[in-house]
């Protein structure tokens, strides 16, 4: 009888253990839309045998551990590629802004530039008309407009860039104190020698996030906890304790800092990944370097034709005069021409000061002859024309806007591809758990089967006396 | 390694997405009839655009300016025209008068048409059209010539106008009253000629009168010459005009060239991605149907 009772023992661990597995089938289940969730399964272990008259027996199964599918090349391949696909994707934004800024369609910046020249050519056919001054003023006016709009909706655009980080430091701080949460958590529950499976996904998941946004790079150590660091090394989570992501207004400007303990380390392009790099290179090398170049426009304009304007004698006879304001001129180490495009405006008010000849007759159009040739000529460096300089702008924005969709795309393939492949290795597959729920519920039914076997036979012994 | 549905349908979203978008940019090509649509879509097509862009309505302008240097040349002709009329005239006069056989009385009347022919010149030397003396140089709004020193006196300036009529070409559009009247610059002074044979003939001195028959001749000679250089500018303006045209047109191509879609291809690749498009969103409908719990 004693075996038998032994044999009972060992049929409702068996049943017990099916049920549970066939419980984290379910779980596995509910979880196949999760993202960041790895498949659990159940360890199987049987119960250490008894020495039975000399005889090893078995005593039945329990649950071992449940542990999670794992692949750390995997993971750490999703994170770095996380970084750069944030990046690529966070410019994405704000170049599609500069491309419509520096778009080619009639009416942008180019064609106020040729219709500027144009009216002075128009000038030259009729130099005394008032019609012909006030147009050329008029022009003046509007190519000064086209300056200023450009350079404030290059300003909308940093601006722009600036809410976007402020927005997201709240979300990053947020998942520091969380990954620094988890740390403990997890470094405790494994301690006691189980497994934080959910735990552990939750943040890899965060990790994902976080380096989506700002490029972190992560280590594991013994205890299970992730310490993490920026790209420039600066130190963000360590064990339990997080320092915070910080943004300061200076000078109009957002600056970023990680706050350690009170005192703050500035952190830039260099040192950040991820969407914050991307949008930092916008607003602190291309917009910038954008802004250049159209100063340099603006102040070779100005200056080229203030020089042949001033050697003209208007209607009223007085010369020297400036069509255009002089441009601000900054102290060095400052560029020669910044803020040249900010400040460009024309100077004249009444069309008599139009300078059009050397002389005040009103049929001198030797002064307007030669501005109106400026148009032509090839005055930005000496290499370019006024139009062709823009062009190389609109040229650059546009290949900078075109390289960062291909590398966009190629991005978010290869994310695609790391995905597939995760939820290759360690993802929720409805056939395999309808296949294992199918295996695990023979294996109840055998186990209910063997019970009731056991009890016939303990009937059977039962009722050997009557 | 397993298949996962997230597998599947992650892989298939993307997929419809990406043809979403290329549709999107096709469409774009087709509403607009414009390839580039914003500088990424080529870049190195950004320059020529623009330039042939400018060429186009700089063509536009030169086009307008020789229109205007070619009704200044009309006038200015019609003007010297009417000139050497009246030189013609005076040296009929003036032949006329030295014949030998003409009394005192008749001389009187000669020069007085001489006088006639004089003003006539004055008159002509003072057009004014659309408000602006043609022969006063730049300074269009002064009267040349005064009545009280007109002989030797001009009151313009030497201003040749200059007009470009193509890229680094200019057209001298005007003559100035100082060289084509008074002989500035090494000519004959027609008004002091006209009037010293006046006075000749008042006096009844035919025969010095008479003299001067080889410097009216030269004098005639001189406002033909300069007639002719006139009319010289005006072919010029008038084939630079339809070289003109020629380079618009071309400019026009070129912007055209990189600038406008092929719209058969547009549309065939839509058409194209269309039937992908729908292709895909049938195998996306499918795959819920294909699944294990169907046969359990």
């Amino acid at each position: 009888m004693g075996g038998l009772l032994v044999a009972l023992n060992a049929g409702k661990t068996s049943l017990s253990t099916n049920q549970k597995v066939i419980e984290i089938a379910g779980n596995n289940i509910a979880n196949v839309n999760t993202p960041g969730y790895s498949r659990q399964k159940a360890i199987l272990e049987p119960y250490p045998s008894l020495n039975f008259n000399g005889f090893m027996i078995g005593q039945g199964v329990k649950v071992g551990d449940i542990v999670r599918e794992h692949d750390a090349f995997l993971s750490s391949q999703i994170q770095e590629k996380s970084a750069s696909y944030g990046e690529a994707d966070a410019k994405t934004f704000p170049l599609a802004e500069l491309e419509s800024l520096f778009g080619i369609t009639d009416g942008g910046l180019s064609t106020e530039i040729d219709n500027f020249f144009d009216s002075w050519q128009e000038l030259t056919a009729n130099p005394g008309g008032q019609t012909e001054r006030d147009i050329v003023i008029q022009r003046g006016e509007l190519l000064a407009d086209s300056f200023h709009t450009a350079v404030s909706e290059l300003d909308g655009v940093k601006r722009n860039i600036d809410e976007s980080l402020l927005s997201k430091i709240d979300g990053i701080n947020n998942n520091l104190q969380r990954v620094a949460d988890l740390n403990t958590r997890i470094s405790a529950i494994e301690a006691s020698g189980q497994s934080a499976n959910t735990f552990r996904d939750e943040r890899d998941q965060l990790l994902n996030e976080l380096s989506s946004s700002i490029g972190i790079q992560s280590l594991e150590d013994k205890e299970g906890n992730i310490m993490i660091q920026l790209p420039g090394g600066q130190p963000l989570v360590q064990k339990g304790t997080a320092l915070t992501l910080e943004g300061e207004v200076v000078a109009d400007e957002l600056q970023l800092q990680v706050n350690s303990n009170g005192t703050t380390v500035p952190v830039d392009t260099s040192t950040l990944g991820g969407a914050f790099k991307g949008l930092l290179e916008v607003r602190d090398q291309l917009i910038p370097d954008l802004e250049g170049q159209l100063d340099k426009l603006a102040y070779t304009l100005v200056t080229e034709v203030n020089a042949l304007h001033s050697t003209g004698t208007d209607l009223n006879g007085s010369t020297g005069n400036l069509f255009f304001d002089a441009p601000p001129s900054p102290a060095p180490p400052a560029d020669i021409w910044d803020g040249a495009a900010n400040a460009i405006a024309v100077a004249l008010s009444s069309p008599d000061e139009v300078a059009a000849g050397q002389t005040s007759a009103p049929g001198d159009n030797t002064i307007a002859l030669q501005i109106a040739e400026l148009g032509n000529a090839k005055i930005v460096d000496g290499t370019d024309t006024l139009v062709g300089a823009y062009s190389r702008i609109s040229a650059q924005v546009g290949l900078e806007a075109g390289q960062n969709e291909l590398a966009t795309a190629a991005n978010e393939d290869t994310m695609t591809q790391l995905q597939n492949l995760r939820d290759g290795k360690v993802g929720v597959s409805l056939e395999e758990e309808m296949i294992n729920l199918i295996q695990y519920q023979k294996g109840f039914e055998a186990s209910a089967k063997f019970l009731s076997t056991v009890d016939e036979m303990m009937d059977t012994i039962l009722t050997i006396k009557r | 390694m397993k298949t996962t549905q997230t597998t599947v349908y992650r892989s298939l979203q993307n997929q419809l997405f990406k043809m979403q978008n290329s549709m999107l940019d096709l469409r774009m090509s087709a509403a607009t009839g414009k390839r580039i649509n914003k500088p990424s879509d080529d870049p190195s097509a950004i320059r020529p655009v623009l330039n042939a862009r400018s060429q186009v309505q700089k063509s536009d302008r030169y086009l307008r300016t020789m229109g205007n240097a070619a009704d200044r040349l009309d006038i200015l002709d019609s003007h010297l025209d009417q000139i050497g009329n009246l030189l013609i005239n005076a040296q009929e006069t003036l032949i006329a008068a030295g014949n030998g056989s003409q009394g005192p009385d008749d001389l009187v009347n000669y020069s007085n048409a001489m006088g006639h022919i004089k003003d006539e010149l004055f008159a002509l030397a003072n057009s004014n059209v659309d408000g602006k003396y043609i022969f006063a140089g730049f300074a269009e709004d002064t009267k040349p010539f005064e009545e009280a020193d007109f002989l030797t006196t001009y009151h313009g300036d030497s201003g040749q106008m200059e007009l470009e009529i193509a890229p680094g070409e200019r057209i001298t559009a005007n003559l100035t009253g100082d060289e084509l009247f008074q002989g500035a610059g090494g000519g004959i002074n027609i008004f002091q000629l006209l009037d010293d044979i006046q006075n000749d003939l008042a006096v009844g001195d035919s025969p010095t009168a008479l003299s001067r028959l080889d410097d009216l001749k030269n004098a005639t000679e001189q406002v033909s010459r300069k007639r002719s250089q006139m009319g010289n500018v005006a072919a010029r303006v008038e084939n630079a005009q339809g070289h003109m045209e020629d380079i618009k047109i071309d400019m026009q191509e070129v912007q055209s060239l990189y600038e406008d879609a092929d719209i058969i291809e547009v549309i065939t690749s839509l058409n194209q991605q269309q039937m992908a498009f729908e292709a895909a969103l049938n195998v996306t409908s499918q795959v819920s149907e294909l699944s294990i719990l169907k046969y359990l």
